[in-house]
């Protein structure tokens, strides 16, 4: 009978192993609130367009991780415009972000964050546009030329304010002047000529130019990746003499670390570090790692 | 009515030699030691028999047994000849046994390994036991859709109405007795998804007061494992009457392997990490027997796994596939007469998670898809002998599937729903006629099958920007669709000698649409996949002959050509969408209806036993499977894939092996050959491996063993000897050789 026994025992333990655990039914949900301080801007704030807006955000969960952060636009029309989408994956943070006032009259800025349970907190402040605004003027570059990593002819780093190139060793000495890097490689089987910047998220960029790991500052420039399915129209690009259309071709949500598969024709938004705005038309683009990219740039003064 | 059956095998249970019986059905046994003997008495499709004799020096006894068919079986399997891994000549179509001897025998760790060197059958499994998602396909279809082979554990389909998938993880090999492979549509027994064919697999039944197994391995990658199966029969064990149990199960864990290739891996990339497995098994069976006759029996199963994609971040066990499984039956076999009949009830209720953990270009995303897969049904076969050349079987088939599943993100804000229920009910009638001696059988069968699809939707809450793409897709309810399909089926064969024999098989196969083609949209690998409700079920116009031969008694030969036509054939075609993902564009993918697909197809299966010591054995596979007839669903943007290669099918497969066995060691030596197979439905070159095909790969497996003291029985098992590494299109690699050692029980 001891054969019996055994199995019947083993039966009982694995029932009981997988029943016998319950999840909490009502976990607690996460909480969320903005900094205050000189430094950040407050409730209620008149900002003229392309201001700067600087919030601090602090959320924690007691019960599960918080896995998402989104900040938002709400217009008083109801038109939301989804600034930040952002994934993690922690018990709580404290972190800021910057950005720059658009066009909208006023918007109800909200930040809600979710949590591994899918629960909810949500905060928000409501911000108007400066009536004193105006467009502002731009910066043109007609032509540009920068170099991959293995072109020694023209330099890879570039400072939009200037539009001057820099090669490597210029660069190191001057790494708060650099916002824009230049390299090229096969991604997805594709030649990618790639627009990025000494701050790339993840520091991939440091594999072809490692230097830029010792560099004090190394400024984060987004790239509106979005092109493909909301591109700027080139009479639009070409027509344009002031920030109007700078500042409305960046979505914020679409900024990524680097542009890839960069092609002749394409318009590409993107923002620096310093909340400037621009816009590069890619003339063209060799495609090998000791090529160049010809450009032409116009970027928020 | 009774008549002799050849190949019956007759065990010596304490030596555990044995003979087969001829083709007249008689058997001899010499040289028996003197004194109470034990013999078993098994053939497949019947019930296996005890006897006990008492034998003295000198003397010649005279042992006739009666052996009483199953119900299930009767009809189709009645083998004639089960040699190990030799197929059934009685049956007009081809079909394939393989015995536990066999699996037990062949190098591997799994179940699947064992279909792998089974001609015409083909096996996608990368990651050998650390797969989730292994396809056993047949007869040239393609490799990735599991959907048109049906599997059945005692006669239960485990494919589910899902995805057609079928997990191969939850089967204990040491529980299963055998593992019939029927290929083609050609039986009208089965129904939706036996395209390519029927694998059923038959678990073990008692035979005695109480026997079983009992197996501790361990290997390659601190992989150890433990798995049992016991079946005790305590009362009128002679008169096939009483009580009967069996109990089995398994747990098994590994560390697991990076299946990562390091040449496509970037210098950040530091969170790819082992796919590790976890998972156990226990399956109950407890039965009735009143008579030779009539029996009830219950049996209920319950799997549980969790098994690493190979990605760690934060979560705790990184990415992760889990399924948690209960299945319950109930069995009525009966019989009145001449007549028999089987009634059975299932249910198998699947809870499958799968959680995505990612880092895409310094962007993290977790998400977790969850379903819960309900597959029920019922049926009633009838076995009807009439005259003396007629055998009428006859059913009644039904399931219910449905689905609720969830794609539940955490780093965004979507929340993906996804629902359906698909009913098949079907009937068929199919006559074996018998004539001359029975040399000739005709086997006319027509099978109507309806299928409804109903309660189906999608839809989206809290759309984050990244998937507004999707929206456009939502459907509240999608709409009712039933179908109606009449599939008429003739075999014929002629057997020129009990092993010898020529068949031609004419036969119709049918399946309906998968519940997660019709009604759920979200990522799948490499891209996106739509939903499409108005997919259409698909159509196998199957023609096949082949015959078997036997020379010089020791050399069997047994080829078949076939030729299959698939109308409204479903696939996965590129819409010519793409969809902007942040740091790619990711083609969009929906399963559509395509007008024709051809194949055609040869296989060679040829067995030697030279000795009493060794046996021979060797395969080949051809399949030329192709889209012949293909109208775009939007010509503006999808490519041309008329001619093109239908995926993931070798054009060609063979295997070899050997064994050999004798009192000291014995050896099973088996090599494979896969042949390349086209990546992606275009025949185009993959952006990442930058071919358009899977490279051939061949490997070896070696498995050694000894048994001591007649129970105990130790075990080496080298899978790829040779260390062959090869790569799916997912870029992960396979595990390389594995070596186990294992100790196996037997009482």
């Amino acid at each position: 009978m001891k054969t019996h026994f055994y199995p019947l025992t083993f039966l009982v333990v694995l029932l009981l192993l997988s029943f016998g655990c319950k999840k909490d039914e009502n976990p607690s949900p996460p909480s969320i609130s903005l900094l205050t301080g000189t430094a950040y801007t407050p409730d209620k704030s008149v900002i003229l367009v392309g201001g700067r807006i600087y919030f601090g955000i602090q959320a924690s969960d007691p019960s599960a991780n918080i896995t998402n952060l989104v900040i938002k636009k709400i217009m008083p029309n109801g038109t939301v415009k989804v600034v930040l989408d952002s994934g993690l994956n922690s018990s709580g943070f404290s972190v800021n972000e910057t950005f720059f006032q658009s066009v909208e009259e006023e918007a109800r800025w909200t930040f809600q964050v979710m949590d591994r349970n899918r629960q909810f907190a949500t905060t928000s402040l409501t911000l108007f546009k400066d009536p004193n605004s105006t467009w502002g003027g731009i910066f043109e570059y007609p032509n540009l030329i920068m170099g991959y990593q293995n072109n020694t002819q023209y330099g890879q780093f570039c400072c939009p304010a200037t539009g001057k190139i820099y090669n490597v060793d210029s660069a190191n000495l001057y790494p708060e002047l650099i916002d824009i890097v230049t390299y090229f490689y096969v991604d997805d089987n594709i030649p990618s000529p790639t627009f990025s910047s000494p701050g790339e998220l993840g520091g991939g960029i440091t594999e072809y130019y490692p230097s830029i790991d010792s560099w004090a500052t190394k400024h984060y420039t987004k790239w509106d990746v979005s092109v493909d399915t909301d591109p700027v129209p080139i009479s639009a690009y070409n027509a344009c003499h002031n920030d109007s259309l700078l500042i409305l071709a960046y979505d914020d949500v679409w900024g990524k670390r680097k542009f890839k598969w960069a092609d002749p024709g394409d318009i590409l938004p993107f923002m620096t570090a310093g909340g400037k705005k621009g816009l590069i038309r890619v003339i063209s683009a060799d495609h090998d790692a000791a090529g160049k990219i010809t450009f032409s740039m116009k970027i928020q003064q | 009515m009774h008549r002799p059956l050849a190949g019956a095998h007759i065990i010596i249970r304490d030596s555990g030699k044995g003979v087969y019986s001829n083709s007249d059905g008689s058997y001899f046994l010499t040289n028996l030691p003197e004194g109470k003997v034990k013999l078993t008495i098994s053939f497949v499709g019947y019930y296996q028999e005890s006897r006990t004799v008492f034998v003295k020096t000198g003397h010649q006894q005279i042992l006739n047994v009666f052996m009483v068919p199953k119900i299930e079986e009767a009809a189709e399997v009645e083998i004639s000849d089960h040699r190990p891994g030799r197929g059934s000549q009685e049956v007009p179509v081809r079909m394939e046994v393989i015995t536990s001897g066999n699996i037990f025998n062949t190098p591997g760790q799994n179940i699947t390994s064992v279909l792998d060197y089974i001609p015409g059958v083909n096996l996608s499994t990368t990651m050998g036991i650390f797969s989730n998602n292994t396809v056993v396909s047949m007869r040239g279809l393609s490799g990735t859709d599991q959907g048109r082979t049906l599997v059945l554990l005692d006669d239960v389909p485990l494919n589910k109405a899902d995805q057609g998938s079928v997990n191969w993880n939850l089967i204990n090999r040491d529980n299963v007795d055998r593992i019939e492979v029927t290929k083609g549509p050609g039986n009208a027994k089965y129904g939706s998804s036996a395209m390519g064919g029927v694998i059923n697999i038959i678990t073990k039944r008692p035979t005695r007061i109480i026997s079983g197994t009992a197996t501790l391995d361990y290997g390659t990658f601190n992989t150890a494992g433990f798995r049992y199966q016991i079946a005790g029969k305590p009362t009128h064990l002679e008169e096939q009457k009483g009580f009967s149990y069996a109990l089995n199960g398994f747990y098994r864990r590994s560390d697991g392997y990076n299946a990562e290739i390091p040449e496509y891996l970037e210098k950040y990339d530091t969170f790819y990490v082992n796919n590790y497995l976890r998972e156990a098994n226990l399956g109950l069976k407890a039965g009735y027997q009143f008579d030779p006759l009539n029996q009830v029996e219950v049996s209920a199963n319950f799997f549980n796994d969790k098994r690493g994609r190979g990605v760690e971040i934060y979560e705790v066990d990184g990415a992760y596939e889990r399924h948690k499984t209960w299945q319950a039956s109930v069995r009525y076999r009966g019989g009145a007469g001449k007549v028999r009949w089987n009634l059975l009830a299932y249910t198998q209720n699947e809870h499958f998670e799968r959680l995505n953990e990612a880092m895409k270009e310094a962007e993290y995303s977790l998400y977790l898809v969850k379903s819960n897969r309900i597959d029920q049904g019922a049926q009633l076969h009838v076995l009807i002998p009439a005259g003396k050349h007629h055998l009428f079987t006859t059913g009644f088939d039904y399931q219910g599937g449905s689905v609720d599943g969830n794609d539940i993100y955490y780093t965004s804000t979507d929340l993906i729903n996804n629902k359906g229920k698909m009913n098949t009910f079907a009937l068929f009638l199919q006559d074996e006629m018998k004539f001359f001696d029975e040399r000739l059988q005709i086997n006319p069968g027509i099978r109507l099958n309806i299928a409804l699809f109903h309660d189906g939707s999608f839809n989206i809450d809290n759309p984050s920007y990244a998937i507004q793409y999707l929206v456009d897709y939502q459907d509240s309810l999608f709409p009712h669709k039933e179908w109606l399909q009449v599939d008429p089926k003739l075999s014929i064969q002629y057997r020129f000698s009990p092993q010898s024999r020529v068949y031609v098989t004419v036969a119709q196969g049918f399946r309906a649409p998968n519940l997660d083609d019709l009604c759920r949209s979200g990522k799948i690998t490499n891209g996106f996949k739509v939903a499409n409700p108005g997919l259409k079920p698909e159509i196998l116009d199957n023609f096949e002959t082949g015959f078997d031969l036997v020379l010089f008694k020791k050399l069997h030969l047994a080829p078949s050509i076939y030729y299959s036509i698939g109308r409204d054939f479903m696939y996965n075609v590129s819409t010519g969408d793409s969809v902007n993902m942040g740091y790619k564009r990711a083609p969009v993918f929906m399963k559509q209806n395509i007008s024709k697909v051809e194949i055609l197809g040869c296989e060679v299966e040829i067995d030697i036993n030279p000795f009493d010591w060794l046996s021979l054995t060797a395969n080949y596979t051809y399949n030329h499977s192709v889209i012949s007839h293909f109208v775009p669903y939007d010509s503006t943007v999808d490519k041309d894939l008329n001619g093109k290669f239908l995926t993931d099918v070798p054009t060609h497969k063979a295997t070899a092996g050997a064994t050999f066995t004798n009192k000291i060691l014995n050896v099973n030596v088996l090599w494979k050959y896969i042949g390349s197979r086209w990546i992606n439905d275009e025949n185009e070159v993959d952006p990442y491996l930058l071919v358009a095909k899977y490279p051939a790969y061949s490997t070896f497996g070696l498995r050694i063993w000894h048994t001591f003291f007649k129970h105990l029985t130790a075990a080496v098992n080298i899978d790829n000897v040779f260390d062959e590494i090869y790569i799916d299109d997912r870029l992960q690699r396979s595990p390389g050789r594995m070596i186990t050692g294992e100790i196996t029980i037997k009482f």
